[in-house]
């Protein structure tokens, strides 16, 4: 498969190596998460336009990976009971036409020597209603079962688009992890030149001939099924001076640029990517910097993998490993 | 079609790979060499005199100097204006006995230069934008080669590389730089002096950047800052070959280490005020923390560190259009200006322009003493508080359930950044704390006269409203006249708004501002002084 980055005219042929590099680190941060440790990412760029978006969307490839949330059978046989959950009944006589239905976990039990959880319906319609379902190893596809509600049919559209792409570009891709609403990544910057930059982004994936090449603007993939807010989905925009609530935790954040450094403090997440101009690279971003060289325990950092063999000239980086609560 | 931000993300990358500097020497030009000599020469003999007079004169020596330095037009071009520089300067050493052999060898020079006027280095630089493929189309002219609007360079000038390369363009400021890519940057000087210095070198905007100088000026690419040792480094790799440095005339130094450290000095050591212990004045003055804002017109102001201006670079300059200023206006936060933003602020009249707008809405409306009877207990409580001092009243307040983080706060209630304190409840414990210290208000009664004045303020703050509106109509309506003639912004642009008595305002762009905040005293902010000027504050 190849995927290429182009503008809205698609005048850019292949993947750059920095376009690479940043979805690259983006995936990794996301990837590489221990308990009590806390990374940073410095980058320094020749120019730090487009590039928090695309490592934003390394984030959110990488997060398809961790993604635990999919109701299989294992974990629909391990969940406790009277949990709710949520599924989708095919209607009798129709080929598509699916019925969204709220329901809670019943017992486990054995139904003609396969083994079955009951699933016992809550619903305004009384055909339904306390009706219960069992479902085996087999069935568990057919119901989309799933621990938060399902989407309208306008949502479903959408995440059809994006299915196509993140299954494409992840092997463990699920449906799930569109439908989880598990903020992924906090994304710190100037809000109106970000959207500026990204909007013509285009990111296409080709399989074979050009005849299955997919294309996606940039910023739809990272909006994933929200409106064009960047409050629900799996990235979330932010502004630096907006003040987050104390008790949120992002599993990455990206701080864009010197204003998005200021709030380093202020924001809980387990991985945080800092991008800086080189130009930007300032007395006060480095005194920031030397506070997390200074703060740095190298024997926590996880097992980095492989790394891109160069880095794209012009770039430069360093990873500070820090105990949590530093 | 214009290249989206993607597009130009991916030519600086590409750039940063062969990224290669070529300078071209000019040697052998004698006036210039000597003229640096002896410039040179006065900073060591001035050595660490300070006052008005020497810092007049450093300025224009520096002036005289970066002129024939930085001038791309003949030596006699009256847009330059050699001959007037020279009498200026000397008329202002007259009295300096132990320089005038030196001003004396200075004459000498620009006269030999305005009776040749030959300008080599001009001469390099319409060559190179002359072989400039197709009329000079993605090849940039830095004329940011100095904080504030670089000596040397008049309008007569940009006709004339309009004229030649029609299709270069002008790269005044890192805004400017930061939102284009270029085949190649011309750079007509070493660019020591220039704002956008480090970005001309590490932004890679352009792959290649040829720099025309003098033998004296020398040329070194800026000092690279790499990361700190972390758990993992990958340090900077790749850009093409560098030319061997060029060591500067060590006359250069002295001057260029002025301009860059003691001319801030000196303007700082003008506005600070010295904070008394707080002991001992303990909120007598009303102090504040302000930036040191260098406009491009040779002038400065001071102005409060987290206030917001109105800032329309990205709008004059076509990176946004109007209609993103339709709901909210485009201000940014003084510590957060760079050098080329443009700014909106009052030029004259008696305050701030919200003001004078909403006095004139409310003398139309028949209420014109409103503000004057509304907040005529700001009056009262400064007269307290430049007898008891901003601690006492805070005590006070505190003693009444109104704790205030800083006591020096209270100073803001007697200026127009704020029509009120929060809450009605604060503002009748303060009346009655200044009734009780023997400071009354007009009523004899102070709840009749908290009362009375909080309806007039939330009348006063409705006009405010109104009038805010009003501006930002007019301004946007004024911007998009700007916009739609073509008219070229220079270093400021003046007009009012609304109607005469509402006052001037104009667009300035920023040279430079200070990195660091000084405690300056409320009187000096907002004020627009000449720093060309001897006296930088007539108090």
């Amino acid at each position: 498969m190849t995927i290429r980055a182009s503008d809205h005219a698609l005048r850019i042929r292949s993947l750059p190596d920095w376009v690479g590099t940043l979805v690259w680190c983006g995936w990794w941060n996301r990837i590489t998460q221990k308990d009590g440790v806390r990374i940073f990412t410095v980058i320094l760029l020749p120019t730090r336009a487009c590039c928090s978006a695309l490592v934003g969307l390394g984030s959110l490839i990488g997060s398809i990976e961790v993604f635990r949330n999919v109701l299989n059978w294992q974990n629909l046989v391990s969940l406790p009971l009277q949990t709710p959950v949520f599924l989708r009944h095919r209607e009798r006589g129709t080929q598509d036409r699916k019925i969204p239905l709220k329901g809670e976990l019943g017992e486990i039990k054995d139904i003609k020597g396969q083994k079955t959880r009951r699933i016992i319906l809550h619903s305004a319609k009384k055909k339904f209603d306390s009706a219960s379902i069992f479902v085996t190893e087999k069935s568990i596809n057919a119901y989309e079962i799933s621990l938060s509600p399902h989407f309208s049919p306008h949502i479903e559209g959408r995440i059809k688009e994006l299915a196509g792409f993140y299954s494409r570009v992840s092997p463990t891709f699920s449906k799930g992890w569109l439908m989880s609403g598990e903020t992924e990544c906090l994304l710190v910057t100037n809000m109106a030149a970000w959207k500026r930059d990204v909007e013509d982004i285009v990111i296409s994936t080709e399989i074979g001939s050009s005849v299955q090449v997919q294309h996606h603007f940039l910023p739809d993939l990272l909006n994933g099924w929200g409106e064009d807010n960047y409050h629900h989905p799996r990235m979330r925009l932010s502004a630096p001076k907006t003040v987050l609530s104390a008790d949120e935790k992002f599993p990455v954040a990206v701080l864009d640029g010197p204003d998005a450094l200021r709030s380093w403090e202020n924001i809980k997440a387990s991985n945080t990517i800092i991008l800086l101009e080189r130009s930007e690279y300032d007395e006060s971003a480095e005194s920031v910097i030397l506070t997390l060289t200074n703060a740095r325990n190298d024997s926590l950092l996880p097992d980095i993998g492989k790394l891109p063999g160069n880095l794209p000239s012009g770039v430069e980086m360093a990873l500070f490993s820090l105990e949590e609560g530093r | 079609m214009s290249p989206t931000a993607f597009e130009n993300a991916n030519i600086v990358f590409r750039n940063a790979v062969g990224f290669c500097t070529h300078t071209h020497r000019i040697d052998n030009f004698a006036p210039v060499e000597r003229l640096v000599c002896e410039t040179g020469r006065i900073f060591r003999i001035l050595g660490d005199e300070e006052g008005d007079l020497f810092r007049t004169i450093r300025l224009k020596v520096w002036m005289l100097r970066t002129t024939v330095l930085y001038a791309l037009v003949p030596f006699d071009s009256s847009d330059i204006g050699l001959v007037e520089q020279l009498a200026d300067l000397k008329d202002v050493c007259r009295c300096i006995p132990t320089i005038e052999g030196n001003i004396t060898e200075i004459g000498n020079i620009i006269r030999y230069l305005v009776e040749n006027p030959v300008n080599p280095k001009g001469n390099a630089v319409f060559e190179l934008l002359k072989e400039s493929p197709d009329r000079g189309l993605g090849v940039g002219l830095v004329s940011a080669l100095t904080r504030g609007r670089t000596p040397g360079w008049a309008e007569p000038l940009f006709a004339r590389i309009r004229e030649v390369a029609p299709r270069a363009l002008i790269i005044d400021s890192r805004k400017y730089l930061g939102s284009h890519v270029f085949r190649k940057v011309i750079l007509p000087a070493s660019g020591s002096q220039s704002p956008i210095f480090q970005e001309l070198f590490n932004s890679f905007r352009t792959e290649r950047l040829d720099a025309v100088i003098y033998r004296c000026e020398g040329f070194r690419s800026p000092e690279r800052k790499s990361l700190p040792k972390g758990t993992f480094t990958k340090l900077l790799a790749g850009g093409g070959e560098q030319p061997k440095p060029i060591d500067p005339a060590p006359e250069i130094l002295p001057v260029e280490d002025w301009m860059r450290n003691r001319f801030w000095n000196s303007l700082r050591d003008a506005a600070r005020e010295e904070p008394g212990r707080d002991g001992q004045d303990a909120g007598r003055r009303f102090l504040v923390k302000a930036r040191i804002i260098i406009l491009a017109n040779n002038s400065m102001v001071l102005l409060p560190e987290e206030y917001q201006v109105i800032e329309v670079s990205d709008l004059v300059e076509g990176r946004v259009g109007l209609e993103e200023y339709r709901k909210k206006f485009p201000r940014c936060r003084v510590d957060q200006l760079g050098e080329g933003d443009l700014i909106v602020l009052r030029t004259s009249g008696s305050g701030d322009y919200l003001i004078d707008v909403a006095d004139d809405i409310m003398a139309k409306e028949g209420r014109k003493d409103l503000r004057a009877d509304a907040l005529d207990w700001k009056l009262v409580l400064k007269n307290a508080l430049e007898n008891f001092g901003s601690k006492v009243i805070a005590i006070d307040l505190e003693a009444r359930g109104n704790p205030i983080n800083d006591h020096r706060y209270i100073w803001v209630w007697t200026t127009h950044l704020v029509i009120r304190p929060h809450s009605e409840k604060l503002f009748s414990d303060l009346v009655n704390i200044l009734y009780s210290k023997g400071y009354p208000l007009r009523e004899e009664n102070p709840a009749e006269a908290v009362s009375r004045r909080w309806k007039m303020m939330k009348d006063i703050i409705r006009y405010h409203i109104k009038a805010g509106h009003r501006i930002r109509e007019s301004l946007l309506e004024r911007l998009r006249k700007i916009i739609s003639s073509g008219t070229q912004l220079g270093d400021c642009l003046r007009f009012s708004l609304l109607s005469e008595g509402a006052g001037e305002m104009a667009v300035y762009r920023v040279a430079d501002v200070d990195r660091e905040a000084q405690i300056v005293s409320y009187n000096k902010i907002g004020v627009i002084i000449d720093i060309s000027q001897q006296k930088l504050w007539q108090e």
